[in-house]
């Protein structure tokens, strides 16, 4: 699971803030980065995966300034109703109730620092599930894919989490296939995929990626980059020829997955 | 900078909890949404099924009407001298789960069913209290039983739907999804109170925000496959999670069997716009 930090001057912007299981490490990196900066935080997408930690991040780190709290999300619901959700929280949270909400949107940048230059691009993906945006750093180069690209797993915790020549990585068309089809991406079995393949290679074209920073798995470097969207492309002209599962999965019993995981 | 949010527009007094059938209640409250320059409401609802010995909540909303579900939970609970069991779940997203955490801490006795996948990960500690559930299981309320039945209509692979054995209503999750507008006042209603809202319009455009899925393949099967599970099923009533309930399943499929049909007719191409306009 992946949270990143973009860093300018004084500022931090938190991009997706993970799951609650992870929130004590996650803190404790974002202390070493935060220092007395100010840190908002962007929810890409309304699902658990972007926003366990937003309410945990705001009460540890709203104090390091005057200023108010930025939450950039989609929703219009306010935060400290929508964040604060924790089994032992009151469903208000008292420092979010203060924040200020922004509303992400793809054609004005989420900057970093208010009166910077550094900021994401927020991009609405043709290949989504539910409303989600993929985001763009220009100063790295790095597309921000949520939930997609999220193919590369390890063995080892030790990773490493950062993929590039082929040695360091253990993808195959056939993982990306499982990975896809087996989750959230079930309905690409069978889907008229052309015009999610031509978005994908459009996208590709027009922004210059050096680094694809999915929500999980490892990060997709250099060399990796145009390998991995043409296991995307070719998964993708694959899945169409292929009968649909929509139907027969909704009788699947989870043992199922969890013996094909 | 991304954009400043539009003032909230001021929402009328909340009509639920509404007992929609002998014994099961509707929960939550309507949630804002901007669409095109228009306020809309979109339910993210929870029910509860009151049993002879034992309750049941079948979703749990939205984290921000987590203290609006949980009050009236309180409230049913007391008034019914039952205790809260189960929690099922449709999916673990958080427009279905986000009161799970709140509720079992508040309600020791009380475990979750149904696709779970991530929601250990959402509520540490309660790995225990947590489960998977399969369709054709089902859980004993005294005098009813909640059906875990397959999902035809879904987002997550594994979602859940859920009957209620006595009345005969299903809970179908994110299936017959669609919003009313905020002008109309068809806040708590039955589908078929609520003339004014167009049905296959909003599946539409539900489906353009959310079920972006359905503009790529053959709905058509989905469609079939529903219309015989409500007969094996002998649905009478529906619980939508994001829409108003269906009180005479049968005579108002028709309307919605459009509705599913113009899901498909979403144009992947054109959702390159901005299609939240907040
Ligand atoms: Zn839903
Ligand atoms: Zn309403």
């Amino acid at each position: 699971m992946n949270t990143f930090a973009l860093v300018e001057g004084e500022h931090v912007l938190v991009y997706s803030t993970g799951y609650s299981a992870h929130r004590e490490a996650l803190l404790a990196h974002l202390r070493k980065i935060v220092g007395q900066r100010t840190v908002s935080v962007a929810i890409p997408r309304p699902e658990w995966a972007s926003m366990c930690n937003a309410r945990a991040i705001a009460d540890e780190f709203h104090k390091n300034f005057d200023q108010q709290f930025v939450v950039h999300q989609r929703l219009i619901n306010p935060p400290h109703l929508l964040l604060d959700f924790d089994a032992d929280s009151v469903g208000a949270s008292s420092v979010l109730a203060g924040c200020q909400l922004r509303m992400l949107s793809s054609t004005t940048r989420t900057l970093v620092d208010p009166n910077g230059e550094r900021g994401l691009d927020f991009i609405v993906p043709e290949l989504r599930l539910l409303p989600t945006n993929w985001a763009y750093d220009s100063a790295t180069k790095t597309l921000f894919t949520g939930d997609a690209f999220c193919w590369v797993w390890k063995d080892e915790e030790t990773g490493p989490w950062l993929v590039d020549a082929p040695e360091t990585d253990p993808t195959t068309l056939e993982r990306v296939a499982h990975s896809l089809s087996a989750g959230r991406y079930w309905w690409l079995e069978g889907a008229a995929t052309q015009s999610i393949r031509v978005a994908i290679a459009r996208l590709f074209e027009n922004y210059e990626v050096r680094f694809i920073a999915p929500d999980h798995g490892a990060v997709i470097a250099g060399e990796a980059v145009s390998r991995h969207v043409g296991y995307l492309d070719e998964y993708l002209r694959l899945a169409a020829r292929n009968p649909s599962i929509g139907i027969e999965a909704g009788q699947w019993k989870t043992s199922k997955m969890r013996a094909s995981a | 900078m991304s954009n400043s949010a539009p003032a909230l527009p001021e929402m009328p007094h909340n009509a639920l909890p509404r007992e929609i059938a002998p014994g099961v209640f509707w929960l939550g409250e309507c949630s804002p949404v901007h669409y095109a320059g228009k306020w809309l409401h979109t339910y993210n609802s929870a029910f509860m099924v009151v049993g002879e010995k034992f309750a049941a909540m079948v979703e749990t909303g939205i984290p921000s009407v987590g203290n609006v579900v949980i009050a009236q939970v309180e409230r049913i609970l007391e008034e019914r001298g039952v205790p809260l069991k189960y929690i099922f779940v449709t999916h673990s997203e958080m427009s279905h789960c986000g009161s799970v955490g709140r509720l079992l801490r508040r309600y020791p006795e009380a475990h979750t069913y149904g696709e779970i996948s991530d929601l250990h990960l959402v509520y540490p500690g309660f790995e225990d209290r947590i489960h998977f559930c399969e369709p054709g299981e089902t859980s004993d309320l005294g005098g009813r039983e909640i059906l875990t039945v397959e999902s035809v209509f879904r987002d997550l692979i594994h979602s859940r739907w859920f009957l209620d054995t006595k009345e005969r209503v299903l809970f179908p999750g994110d299936g017959f999804a669609y919003s009313h507008v905020h002008d109309d006042k068809e806040c708590g209603l039955f589908a078929e109170e609520a003339p004014k809202v167009d049905i296959p319009t909003q599946m539409q455009r539900f489906a353009t925000l959310a079920f972006h899925w359905t503009g790529y393949v053959d709905i058509e099967p989905y469609v079939q496959r529903l219309d015989d599970l409500f007969v094996e099923l002998g649905v009478e009533v529906v619980a939508p999670t994001h829409g108003l309930p269906i009180r005479d399943a049968k005579n108002s499929m028709p309307i919605f069997r459009e509705g599913f049909r113009g899901m498909s007719d979403i144009h992947a191409t054109e959702l390159d716009i901005e299609i939240y306009d907040i």
